[in-house]
């Protein structure tokens, strides 16, 4: 099973095709952190690919919703609450929260970058710490050679993920 | 249109004037500073010391033997010219290598590659050191007694070095020039793999390159640099080795403390980002005074990024910024007994305020050396409109010319990105 995600900055992909898409309710989303969070992630799953659309919200404001969720839940502004024990956050319970509301998701391995300059432009920040970044170029180059070529130089990369 | 290109050509003839006009003047200086030279050299040795030889000698070498390497070049030449005792004195212009070594300035001018083959140890930052911070020179060599061929030599190359480097600034200044780079300084590793010298070798190169790096950006006019030095996912490595980057670390930046001509020079703030926590207590303090020491600079800020994660970054900022929140509503409860402090939601800003980078902008250009094509964790948030580039030379490789180059390539791509940085600001 392949999961191709496809990013555009201000979300026209997702504006486009989200009437037509029949959206998966991802029912393990919502029982991350007990919080019974009814989001529903726009993919569409036929046999073998999986096809999912981001925007730009889904990358800092994403991770702001996360981070709001985060505070709600396990501060709720009552002082006799918290206690004086603190809380303190790590990657994994932002990650869980981020799958709560419908931003986490694999990360992908391979990034093609379509446009005139080699930028991310917001793509979610979770999902690309380790991602291979190729740039393709302008949209209208995109060929079924070039894709097989960025696919040649990836399996050729070797990753040491900080070793 | 004839009109035209008579005022441009005349435009351009009048501009080719000026630049070798202002070349004839620095030659001019040069060649002064090399009489002066000559004199002093003179005068504290008296009479040269290859004047010893017989006149014969001598002779040998103005008459028809083949002319050396230095009286071949056009520099050779005027100097000759112009100072008439310097052919009774052979020595003072080194018509001959002492020694197959070649000397520090010209290895600037060979690749990198041919420089390590050739096993100069010079790199572009101990030339750029007025006061090395090797000891490599004995302490009882008086550096007067240095070569004055060498030096004359070294100083003529060095200016016109300089002359070229600030002409190719002064060029590229006229296009719009990134405020804040980021590098990732990959290869060291592979740097000292390939020159089959020991790996902290190529670690300490890389520092030399980091220097050297850093005077080229405060040259054009670069307000901000970061670079990833360490990652918390480096811990992972073996013990020795980590070992030993921390034991460099804690070198470079005590050296920093004390040899203080660097940050003087550009008026370097020191900010170190991370989880400084996970380091040594002898690297923290250290890193921790050195930030203290040049919190007051206001010139270039360089931003040491160890260790470091993205995601760290972005989770640290979310504790901090609960933790204000906490204690804002334990301020709030305090002073009125009822509960109706109404918290608004966390915004992008909110966090933005908490990051390591607060006060920087974001890189106009990240340069992640070694050709690799992954940002590996670094900057994930503060990314979002930078240039990512990856040239494909090892750090410690990384020179001038891969600077200029990586500004062109960035001015070549400004205006696709600024449209799309006041698109999104228009639109999210």
């Amino acid at each position: 099973m392949y999961l191709t995600i496809l990013y555009c900055t201000i979300g026209v992909l997702k504006k486009t095709f989200e009437p037509a898409m029949n959206g998966s309710r991802d029912v393990n989303s919502g029982n991350y952190l007990d919080v019974g969070a009814n989001m529903k992630v726009l993919s569409c799953c036929q046999k073998e690919m999986t096809v999912e659309y981001i925007s730009g919200l889904d990358g800092k404001e994403g991770i702001a919703k996360a981070a709001n969720l985060l505070r709600s839940t396990y501060f709720n502004g009552d002082k006799d609450a918290c206690g004086n024990d603190e809380i303190v956050f790590t990657e994994a319970d932002m990650s869980s929260a981020l799958k709560a509301i419908g931003c986490g998701g694999p990360e992908p391995d391979l990034l093609l970058l379509y446009g005139p300059a080699r930028c991310h432009l917001g793509f979610p920040a979770w999902r690309l710490r380790y991602t291979e970044i190729m740039h393709m170029g302008p949209l209208d180059s995109m060929k079924y050679g070039a894709i097989v070529k960025a696919f040649y130089n990836f399996s050729k990369k070797y990753q040491n993920f900080g070793k | 249109m004839l009109l035209s290109f008579r005022a441009q050509s005349s435009k351009l003839s009048e501009l080719s004037c000026l630049l070798l006009g202002a070349w004839s003047l620095w030659v001019n200086l040069q060649l002064a500073i090399a009489k002066i030279q000559a004199i002093r050299f003179k005068e504290l040795h008296g009479p040269a010391q290859g004047s010893s030889s017989a006149p014969e000698e001598r002779g040998k070498h103005a008459a028809g033997d083949r002319p050396p390497a230095r009286l071949s070049t056009s520099w050779g030449r005027e100097a000759v010219r112009r100072f008439p005792a310097a052919e009774t004195q052979p020595n003072l212009l080194h018509t001959r290598r002492r020694s197959r070594r070649p000397f520090g300035a010209a290895t600037f001018f060979l690749r990198p590659r041919a420089r390590a083959r050739r096993g100069s140890a010079k790199s572009p930052a101990e030339l750029i050191f007025t006061t090395p911070l090797d000891s490599r020179r004995p302490a009882t060599q008086n550096p007067k007694m240095e070569k004055p061929d060498e030096l004359i030599a070294t100083g003529v190359l060095a200016s016109l070095q300089n002359f070229i480097r600030k002409c190719i600034i002064a060029v590229i200044s006229y296009g719009p020039m990134p405020k804040h780079i980021a590098f990732i300084m990959d290869g060291n590793r592979r740097y000292a793999k390939f020159r089959s010298i020991k790996e902290g070798s190529g670690h300490r190169l890389g520092f030399s390159a980091l220097i050297a790096s850093l005077l080229y950006c405060y040259e054009m006019g670069v307000e901000y640099i970061t670079v990833y030095a360490f990652s918390i996912d480096n811990f992972k490595r073996d013990p020795t080795e980590v070992q030993s980057l921390m034991e460099l670390m804690e070198e470079k930046i005590n050296e920093l403390l004390e040899n203080t001509s660097v940050i003087n020079k550009v008026n370097c703030k020191m900010n170190f980002w991370g989880n400084l926590d996970l380091l040594s207590e002898p690297v923290r303090l250290a890193a921790q005074k050195l930030m203290a020491s040049t919190a007051e600079n206001k010139g270039l800020v360089l931003s040491v990024c160890m260790p470091y994660n993205s995601t760290s970054e972005i989770v640290n900022a979310v504790n901090q910024l609960c933790a204000e929140r906490r204690e804002h509503a334990g301020n709030c409860n305090g002073n009125s007994p009822n509960n109706g402090v109404v918290h608004s939601d966390v915004s992008v800003e909110d966090l933005d305020r908490h990051m390591y980078s607060t006060g920087c902008p974001d890189p106009d250009i990240v340069i992640r050396t070694s050709g690799e094509t992954r940002l590996s964790n670094f900057l994930l948030w503060q990314t979002t409109f930078s240039h990512l580039q990856n040239p494909d030379p090892l750090w410690p490789e990384f020179s001038f010319r891969h600077l200029v180059w990586a500004i062109l390539q960035y001015q070549r791509v400004y205006p696709y990105i600024e449209q799309n940085k006041r698109l999104s600001k228009k639109l999210l």
